[in-house]
C-alpha cells in the first residue's frame, strides 16, 4: 500500500486523524492569509495592532502558524480590521485541498469594502458580468456558448452542462448555424476535437440537433 | 426545465517556486526522512506538509510562514534558519539554502526548558551544514506527502 493510500485509509477510518489534517491546514493558512492581507496593505505589525486595538505581539502570534488557537470572534475582528468579509464553511476534503493548492501568500488579496463595487453597487455587477461574458465567450449556436475555459450548453433535456476545455477552443468551430443545413456526422466529428467528457457531451448534443433538423432519430454506430 | 449546472473542474497544478531537499549522508543515511517518519506525531507531520506547501509558493524567503531567520546561540551567523512546526510539542527543523530557490533540511528536533531532543541537535546541524557546503552529502527532494 502506498503512503498516499495509507493516509487516505486512515483519514477515512480515524476521526482524530481527520481533525489533525484539518487543523494542520488551518493553522498554516489562516496566519498566512493574515500576513498576506497586512502586507498587501503595506502595514507594519504595530500599525495593524493599533487599527485592531490589539498588542503587536498578538498580531505577530496570529501570523505565526500554530501559535494562536483562533476563535471565531478573533477572525471576525481581524476581518473587520482589514475591511473584508469572512466565510467559514464546511466543504469536502477535495475542496479544502484545492484551496490549499491554489492558495499563494504572494498573490492573496481581498477587495476592501470601500472598493467592493459588487457589494456597493449590485446593479453594476450584472452589467459588468454580462459585458465580461460577451468579451470572453462566443455563442456558436443558440444553445452553445464557448469561452476560453468552458463550453456552456443549455436546453439539453432537463439540464444545463458546463464542460471545461483547455487550450482546445481554437479547434472548435461549428460548421453550421442552426438555421443552415446540418452537415453530415463525419463532418462534425472532424471539427470537434474536444477530449473526454467534453467531446461526448458536445457530440451528443450535435448529433441530436442534426438528427432533429433532419427529422431523424439518433443512432450511434461504432464511434 | 431545471436550472441545474454541471461543472467538471480540472485539477490545478501546484506552482512551486522553491525546491526543498532532505539532507542525506553519502553513506545513505537519511536523518530527515527518519525524523519525519519516526520522531514526530501525525499532527506535526500534517503541519510540516502544510508549511512546506505554503512556503514553496512564497517567493521571498523572508516572508515564509513559521520561520526563524535570526538564530541565536551556536547557530548565530551560520546562515541557518528554522521552521517551527506545531504539534503536541513544538517541533523544529533547521535548514540552509543551497543555490537558487533551493533549501535543504538539515536537522529536526524539539526542545523544552533548554533540553534538546536529540541532545546534540544544534551541533549536528552545523556539522551537516559544513558537509553541505563541502558538497559531501546527497539531497533527496521533499514533496508534501499529503498532496492527495
Amino acid at each position: 500500500m502506498s503512503d498516499r493510500q495509507k493516509i487516505i485509509s486512515r483519514l477515512i477510518a480515524d476521526r482524530n486523524y481527520r481533525a489533525d489534517y484539518i487543523r494542520a491546514k488551518l493553522e498554516v493558512l489562516i496566519p498566512s492569509q493574515l500576513r498576506a492581507l497586512r502586507l498587501r496593505q503595506d502595514k507594519t505589525q504595530p500599525e495593524l495592532a493599533q487599527m485592531a486595538d490589539m498588542k503587536q505581539s498578538r498580531i505577530s502570534a496570529m501570523e505565526t502558524p500554530g501559535k494562536v488557537n483562533f476563535n471565531l470572534d478573533t477572525l471576525v475582528r481581524m476581518a473587520a480590521t482589514h475591511n473584508t468579509g469572512l466565510m467559514v464553511k464546511f466543504v469536502p476534503f477535495s475542496e479544502m485541498l484545492n484551496w490549499e493548492n491554489d492558495y499563494s501568500q504572494d498573490v492573496f488579496n481581498v477587495t476592501q469594502l470601500a472598493h467592493d463595487i459588487d457589494f456597493l453597487q449590485p446593479a453594476a455587477r450584472t452589467v459588468r458580468r454580462r459585458a465580461r461574458r460577451n468579451r470572453t465567450s462566443r455563442r456558436v449556436s443558440s444553445s452553445i456558448r464557448i469561452s476560453p475555459t468552458s463550453i456552456v450548453t443549455s436546453g439539453v433535456g432537463a439540464g444545463t452542462y458546463m464542460i471545461p476545455v483547455q487550450r482546445e477552443r481554437t479547434q472548435i468551430k461549428l460548421p453550421f448555424e442552426p438555421s443552415e443545413q446540418p452537415p453530415a456526422q463525419a463532418q462534425i466529428a472532424k471539427v470537434i476535437t474536444l477530449s473526454g467528457r467534453g467531446r461526448s457531451v458536445l457530440n451528443d448534443l450535435l448529433f441530436r440537433k442534426t438528427a432533429a433538423a433532419a427529422g431523424a432519430g439518433v443512432s450511434y454506430g461504432n464511434q | 426545465m431545471t436550472n441545474h449546472k454541471k461543472v467538471i473542474l480540472l485539477p490545478t497544478p501546484v506552482v512551486s517556486l522553491w525546491s526543498f531537499f532532505d539532507f542525506v549522508y553519502l553513506s545513505g543515511g537519511k536523518p530527515i526522512q527518519d525524523w519525519y517518519h519516526k520522531e514526530i506525531s501525525d499532527r506535526a507531520r500534517f503541519s510540516f506538509n502544510a508549511l512546506l506547501k505554503n512556503n514553496q509558493k512564497i517567493n521571498n524567503h523572508l516572508e515564509w510562514s513559521g520561520v526563524d531567520k535570526q538564530m541565536q546561540g551556536e547557530l548565530k551567523g551560520q546562515q541557518v534558519w528554522q521552521w517551527r512546526i506545531s504539534g503536541e510539542v513544538q517541533y523544529r527543523i533547521l535548514g540552509a539554502f543551497a543555490g537558487l530557490k533551493r533549501a535543504v533540511f538539515l536537522m529536526g528536533y524539539y526542545h523544552k526548558g533548554g533540553v534538546y531532543t536529540p541532545p546534540n541537535a544544534l551541533k549536528t546541524a552545523l556539522e551537516r551544514k559544513k558537509l553541505l557546503d563541502q558538497g559531501a552529502c546527497k539531497l533527496d527532494e521533499r514533496q508534501a506527502e499529503d498532496n492527495l
